[in-house]
């Protein structure tokens, strides 16, 4: 018997020295604005949308924190950027406003983008200004993202769009989407002729917006749908039919962030401090075993993100951090509930969070890679398929 | 790192894969200590890797150390070593003499069992916060019998006194529980790279219904989640030796949370993967005629040893209520 093979790469990392000024600049700002009145925590973390919040952050430097001073960044680094990002969860704020676009669709731009696309776009996002939603599924397709059939055909000076999307969320008051869409007919190469499109949402002919209310009451989902959309040529991103690449190559940014286990962390805030003035052992244990695991993601989702840090494309490890950070989000409100029975908490405001978590669980193993996928996806990095 | 973790590495692989061969694990399973394999492992300085080079050791750092361990546990390593290998710094760390042989170590944590008490020479009590000794093993009233691998191991049955001079005071620095917790995720993460590469083989290799089981989704996502586990186990490892070197060099009770977290996390995922590694190892995976046995058994003794989840996780809940709602986060982020 050998030294067991290395099948997974989890490399130890540690997050630079600036962090603990990052912190403390992010917290203070959070503090002043609230203070201020600009925003509360509404228990639903970085879903919530907050444009004076994203604001008060785009003025502060944390949007865009890695990308090209001349493009609006700060050239931070992107563990730097973790930083912020986990101190903006833990604390509960509502980030979604600016969320998509500093996540995943600014660093499309600036991958992708030419130079007067990245001029256009990322100062603004940066400023926190604008937003963009994200156009990938279709009714038709879901996990199986490669089967989308809203189309692009080639017009005078442009592209004709028609089809529709759906789960873009926000994108009935977002200035942008960033769709992936068919610019070629389907071939035998299934990820081939797919192209990624910024579309004009307030200024564009032929959409009509259809609000789909989520389970919990809420309505951030939509349906989008285009009729002979106009999208001009210098809105294309990227080179035609290069999408599915573009696409899948930022999901390792996507997936292994600190949002895939701190989304209800505000819910285990509240437990603690329920939980002061008297615990059962069994409510201690609990609690620890909640934090324990916490714990243990957050390394895993760093080390990831040195990885990413480092050049590198992570995207196994990436969905094995999604995969297990969702899953312990759904564990999260279970526990919380028999602690509540066992120990009587009657704290009104932990219980409302309570039920707001219980109705939002469902959606964290399916939003950004359902479980089934994301397991394939590791499976296949362990080369059974 | 130093630059010594590559040879040293090397030559604990070489020594383990020697130590861990059919014949010797079935003398074990019958009592027989491998005394020359033991005596293999000395000669080559791995029970002193933890000692200042002044007092004998091999100057290598804490991670090391634990890389060490951590292959240890990759072979099922049947010997005292990682317990030899903590106990002497301890000694050494209060200025004591370790007398000669393997080692036994008691810590704050509940004691479990005593791997091989009849080939030990000592036991060393840390159990309290400043203090430590030693306990010849033969002074030690021991209620013999076997651990969940089957390697002798005996219970204690009462408080052990320390007798005069063989005790000192323990500068300040990560504590023996912590220690011990550490080195024994480490091992725990060891023996879950080798159980996932067992269940990788048996799958890629097992044909049923005309294809390998491999190639069923159902075995896919099952391998998929085990792997999970075991790999979240060896970053939680890999952390809390981080955050151990980091607290030896600096001082920090950050390491007391980290340790804690991390064999709370070891200790709880090994149901999980020992659940499917057996479940997809079908019927020959719960036989001594294949190599899983000597991986789980060893998984669920060392998950319950110097500490089970239950213990560890109830540390880090009052460390976590303690900290109260304002104070989790930082707790957790360490800043």
């Amino acid at each position: 018997m050998k030294a067991p093979s290395t099948h997974l790469r989890f490399s130890p990392a540690v997050l630079p020295e600036t962090a603990a000024n990052l912190r403390a600049q992010v917290r203070a700002l959070l503090e002043e604005t609230r203070a201020a009145g600009v925003w509360s925590p509404d228990g639903l973390s970085w879903w919530g949308r907050n444009p004076a919040l994203s604001r008060a952050l785009g003025d502060a430097g944390f949007i865009g924190m890695t990308w090209p001073s001349e493009y609006g960044g700060s050239e931070r680094s992107y563990l730097e950027r973790y930083v912020v990002t986990e101190e903006l969860l833990a604390a509960g704020a509502p980030t979604a406003f600016h969320w998509f676009a500093d996540r995943q669709i600014g660093p499309s731009i600036l991958s992708y983008g030419n130079e007067e696309q990245k001029r256009r776009f990322l100062p603004p996002i940066a400023r926190g200004e604008i937003a963009f939603a994200v156009g990938m599924s279709e009714p038709d397709s879901g996990s199986d993202l490669a089967s989308i059939r809203t189309r692009a055909e080639r017009t005078d000076g442009g592209w004709r769009l028609n089809g529709s999307k759906i789960w873009t969320s926000y994108a009935h008051v977002a200035e942008y989407c960033v769709a992936l869409v068919r610019t070629a007919p389907k071939s035998d190469k299934r990820h081939a002729g797919m192209s990624q499109v910024i579309i004009d949402l307030l200024h564009s002919n032929g959409i009509t917006v259809r609000p789909i209310v989520d389970l919990p009451g809420r309505h951030d989902f939509n349906e989008v749908f285009f009729e002979d959309t106009f999208v001009p040529d210098d809105c294309l991103l990227g080179s035609p039919g290069d999408g599915w690449t573009q696409v899948t190559s930022e999901l390792a940014w996507e997936r292994s962030g600190p949002e895939r286990f701190l989304t209800n962390f505000h819910l285990l805030r509240a437990l603690v401090d329920a939980l002061r003035e008297s615990a059962s052992p069994a409510a201690q244990r609990e609690v620890g075993r909640l934090v324990s695991r916490l714990w243990a993601l957050r390394a895993a989702s760093v080390s990831v993100a040195a990885a990413l840090e480092a050049g590198e494309t992570p995207n196994v490890e990436s969905a094995l951090v999604k995969d297990l950070g969702t899953n312990f989000q759904q564990e999260v409100p279970e526990a919380v509930r028999r602690i509540v029975a066992d120990e009587g908490i009657r704290d009104e405001a932990l219980l409302d969070l309570l039920q707001q978590v219980v109705l939002a669980a469902p959606s964290y193993t399916i939003q950004g890679g359902a479980t089934e996928i994301l397991r394939g996806i590791v499976a296949r990095g362990l080369r059974l398929r | 790192m130093s630059g010594l973790r590559g040879l040293l590495l090397d030559a604990a692989n070489r020594l383990f894969e020697a130590a861990t061969d059919d014949e010797v694990l079935e003398g074990v399973e019958a009592g027989r200590f491998p005394a020359d394999h033991w005596r293999a492992i000395e000669e080559n300085g791995l029970a002193d890797i933890l000692l200042p080079e002044t007092a004998g050791g091999a100057g290598v750092d804490f991670g090391d150390a634990m890389a060490v361990a951590r292959a240890a546990g990759a072979f099922a390593l049947p010997l005292p070593l990682v317990e030899t290998i903590i106990g002497r710094r301890l000694l050494a760390d209060a200025r004591l003499e370790p007398p000669a042989g393997p080692l036994g170590v008691v810590t704050a944590a509940p004691v479990t069992a005593v791997a091989w008490p009849d080939e030990i020479a000592a036991l060393v009590v840390a159990d309290q916060p400043d203090s430590v000794g030693w306990v010849a093993a033969v002074d030690v009233d021991f209620k013999a019998g076997t651990n969940g691998a089957g390697e002798p191991a005996g219970r204690l049955r009462d408080r052990l006194a320390i007798p005069a001079g063989r005790s000192g005071r323990r500068r300040s620095g990560p504590g023996a529980c912590e220690l011990m917790a550490t080195a024994r995720t480490a091992m725990i993460a060891g023996a879950m790279e080798r159980i996932l590469d067992l269940t990788i083989e048996h799958v890629q290799g097992r044909v049923q219904f005309g294809r390998p089981l491999a190639r069923f989704q159902a075995v896919q996502q099952l391998v998929a989640v085990m792997a999970s586990h075991a790999a979240v186990v060896g970053v939680a490892s890999d952390t809390a030796v981080a955050a151990i070197e980091a607290a030896t060099e600096g001082g920090s009770n950050k390491a007391c949370f980290t340790a804690a977290c991390s064999k709370a996390r070891a200790s709880e995922a090994c149901c999980e993967v020992t659940r499917i590694a057996h479940q997809l190892h079908g019927a020959i995976g719960y036989t001594r005629e294949h190599d899983l046995h000597r991986f789980s058994r060893r998984l669920w003794t060392w998950r319950d040893a110097d500490g089970d989840e239950g213990y560890w996780q109830a540390q880090v809940g009052r460390l976590a209520i303690g900290a109260g709602g304002d104070g989790l986060w930082p707790l957790l982020a360490g800043a």
